[in-house]
């Protein structure tokens, strides 16, 4: 026999969060507020078009144009509390910054999100260091008191001279946290080009390189097409859930099949049709809520301007850095064996429906679980 | 003071079928700190008695080898497609029997030069010097044979609360069937008498292909009793203790020595001539604070009589 329980491994835990509305409700601008804005971090968009073979023009026009955005390598963090920086970007537009080549996991990582929050994922030794209240991070049960969370607002209370402020630059020059950044930013007055904030950070003597978002589509031959009914009164949940499933396959290239077999028992979803093709979209770069807005919107109205035989639904999945420190609304995202956070929204000509996926919330234990009690 | 970063493998062995290849690999699969480790065994005094005199002579230096260190050049760290700045440490591993062997104190400098220091003790005397203390121990890496040992709970708190970490290493389960079953039963006893706890997983890699993606070896983990937590925490944050209590035991207790400098803008009052003077300044001061706090100690006992006196009077206790 096993002292600690050594027979059972469960699955990586994750919630699906799912709903459904008509294009009137007027309940779907407070979920897609909840589920698209508040999603601040997104590195890649995937777009399934079931009917199509080649992928509309107007689509590839948004993700491609004016979604270029900025790698700045090794930037001190006490850069984003400098005056001229807090004035002329921080109140004056959305700053929308993370830090890339960082594990999650094991490396100190760092945010600023649109809101103005400062958000530090710090190992022991680095919080010990910085002068800074924080928590201990909510993914950790007891033990080890590892991960310390540090949040700064640099919107709220946050003025030059005042006592808050210098202890919080004092602690960030202190203590030479250096990330490598992407950052983007969406000025008020429409009127200011964003790229300004690349010349200021060029201008302070920092490197700077533009990375466009690269586009890449792919196409399923004569592969079968779950239909989805006009009017559901009575959502089968099974189903919604078979047709995430569904999106998933797909969009990775994967044919499912009628009959389950001993290895896979992923079935295409009933009722369906044979389709001549699926066109899948993909482009990997570093959006912003209001791109995958205006994404949202253009494939509706293609939907609407093509016949339902050939398109019957489309269906959008964005995904969250894997390494990004927080999720929606600020909540801290976890790593454990992935750190999936994306959500999929399904469009047909009357209907939306969401989904929103997102890792474990519990915090895990550090010890294994024994037959016995020690 | 060094610091480990990222994923570890605080063991790949010098004696390596190809040590430079080894290290590229361990670092292109995403560990980010890696030790390099040498193997010692201590010869035990029956042998070495008839021979004692040449082999003090002789020995003195050769036991410990130079510690081996790997120097990658940047065109090697781009042709593995390494982006992370790779941490190498040194590490030794002394096995030995004869818990008063004479080659601990006096190899103690040459041992010093590596950054870890591992033992395999061999027998119990052997594992209660190395636990209670007596020698400056990072990590232990038990025999997997848990016949060996009779270890018990108190010995195995008061090491962890010295911060030594456990070592258990993975390449032996894939190479052989024997030590597979032997090593998922050394980390059950680990498990059944200390909860699986300050353990760290290695490698213990003696050519390329014996290393594995760091996520493998957290599913390998749970073979051996912890949880996914603990066992990314094995790769992870405990090594990262380990190297940073090695360090600290490295650097010795911290000391400062205190220097007054006289300001000429200062009162007469606080001026000092040299250190004497500030000493007894320091001396003085002291001693008026003894008399103030025997002042209190009489206030407060005059207020204790007079509460009694109060006692007395009402037959109630006010306060």
């Amino acid at each position: 026999m096993f002292e600690p329980n050594v027979t059972e491994f469960p699955a990586p835990e994750s919630h699906v969060e799912f709903s459904y509305h008509s294009w009137d409700d007027p309940k779907l601008e407070s979920t897609f507020r909840q589920l698209i804005d508040e999603h601040p971090f997104n590195r890649k968009i995937g777009i399934l078009l079931p009917g199509l073979s080649e992928s509309p023009k107007e689509i590839k026009k948004i993700l491609v144009d004016d979604t270029d955005y900025y790698h700045i390598s090794e930037l001190p963090l006490s850069v984003f509390c400098t005056p001229v920086f807090l004035e002329a970007f921080l109140q004056s537009g959305k700053v929308y910054a993370i830090s890339c080549d960082a594990r999650l996991d094991l490396d100190n990582v760092a945010a600023l999100t649109p809101d103005g929050w400062l958000i530090l994922l710090l190992d022991k030794f680095s919080y010990q260091e910085l002068q800074l209240d924080g928590k201990l991070s909510a993914h950790i049960l007891r033990r080890p008191k590892e991960r310390y969370v540090v949040k700064v607002n640099l919107k709220e209370n946050f003025i030059p001279g005042k006592p808050y402020y210098k202890k919080v630059v004092r602690a960030l020059s202190y203590v030479q946290l250096k990330f490598n950044f992407w950052i983007s930013w969406v000025p008020n007055d429409a009127e200011v080009c964003p790229s300004s904030i690349a010349k200021y950070f060029d201008d302070e003597g920092y490197h700077v390189a533009v990375r466009r978002t690269s586009l890449s589509s792919s196409i399923i031959l004569n592969a079968y097409v779950p239909v989805i009914e006009k009017e559901t009164s009575d959502m089968d949940l099974y189903k919604a859930e078979d047709i995430l499933e569904y999106i998933g396959c797909s969009s990775l290239g994967i044919k499912l099949t009628e009959e389950g077999t001993s290895v896979c028992d992923v079935l295409n979803p009933k009722p369906n049709r044979i389709m001549k093709s699926i066109c899948t979209v993909r482009s990997v770069g570093f959006f912003i809520p209001s791109q995958s807005r205006e994404l949202i919107q253009q494939i509706r109205s293609v939907l609407e301007e093509t016949d339902e035989e050939v398109l019957p639904w489309a269906a959008v999945t964005v995904y969250g850095h894997i390494d990004s420190v927080v999720t929606w609304n600020l909540m801290e995202n976890s790593y454990s064996v992935n750190g999936d956070n994306f959500y999929t929204i399904l469009i047909t000509r009357n209907q939306v429906w969401c989904y929103k996926v997102s890792g474990p919330r519990k915090p895990c234990r550090f010890f294994a679980k024994c037959n016995k009690r020690i | 003071m060094f610091r480990a970063k990222g994923f570890c493998d605080l063991n790949i062995e010098a004696e390596n079928s190809n040590l430079k290849e080894s290290v590229l690999k361990a670092l292109s699969l995403g560990y980010q700190t890696i030790a390099i480790n040498q193997n010692v065994t201590l010869p035990s005094l029956e042998k070495s008695g008839s021979k004692k005199r040449k082999g003090a002579e002789e020995g003195n230096g050769s036991i410990v080898p130079v510690p081996v260190t790997v120097n990658l050049s940047s065109a090697d760290l781009k042709r593995y497609k390494i982006t992370r700045e790779p941490v190498i440490l040194t590490r030794i591993t002394i096995s030995y029997t004869d818990p008063s062997s004479p080659y601990l104190l006096k190899s103690a400098d040459a041992i010093r030069q590596y950054d870890l220091i591992a033992f395999v003790p061999e027998n119990d005397a052997t594992l209660k010097q190395v636990m209670t203390g007596k020698i400056d121990v990072d990590i232990i890496s038990l025999i997997p044979n848990s016949a060996t040992y009779q270890l018990s709970r108190s010995l195995l708190k008061s090491s962890m609360e010295r911060d030594v970490y456990f070592e258990i290493p993975y390449s032996p389960c894939i190479t052989d069937v024997h030590a597979r079953k032997q090593i998922i039963m050394l980390s059950h006893f680990l498990h059944r008498t200390c909860k699986s706890s300050n353990i760290i997983i290695t490698s213990k890699a003696k050519c390329p292909t014996h290393l594995r993606y760091p996520y493998d070896v957290i599913n390998i983990c749970q073979f051996l009793g912890l949880s996914e937590i603990a066992s990314k925490a094995a790769i992870g944050t405990m090594a990262h203790n380990a190297v940073y209590c090695a360090s600290a035991r490295r650097r010795g207790v911290s000391k400062c020595a205190v220097q007054i400098t006289v300001s000429p803008d200062a009162d007469e009052c606080k001026k000092f001539v040299g250190i004497e003077s500030a000493e007894e300044y320091m001396k003085s001061y002291k001693t008026g604070k003894r008399k103030l706090s025997e002042k209190c100690k009489a206030k407060k006992k005059k207020i204790k009589v007079d509460k009694s006196n109060e006692v007395d009077d009402s037959g109630v206790i006010k306060f």
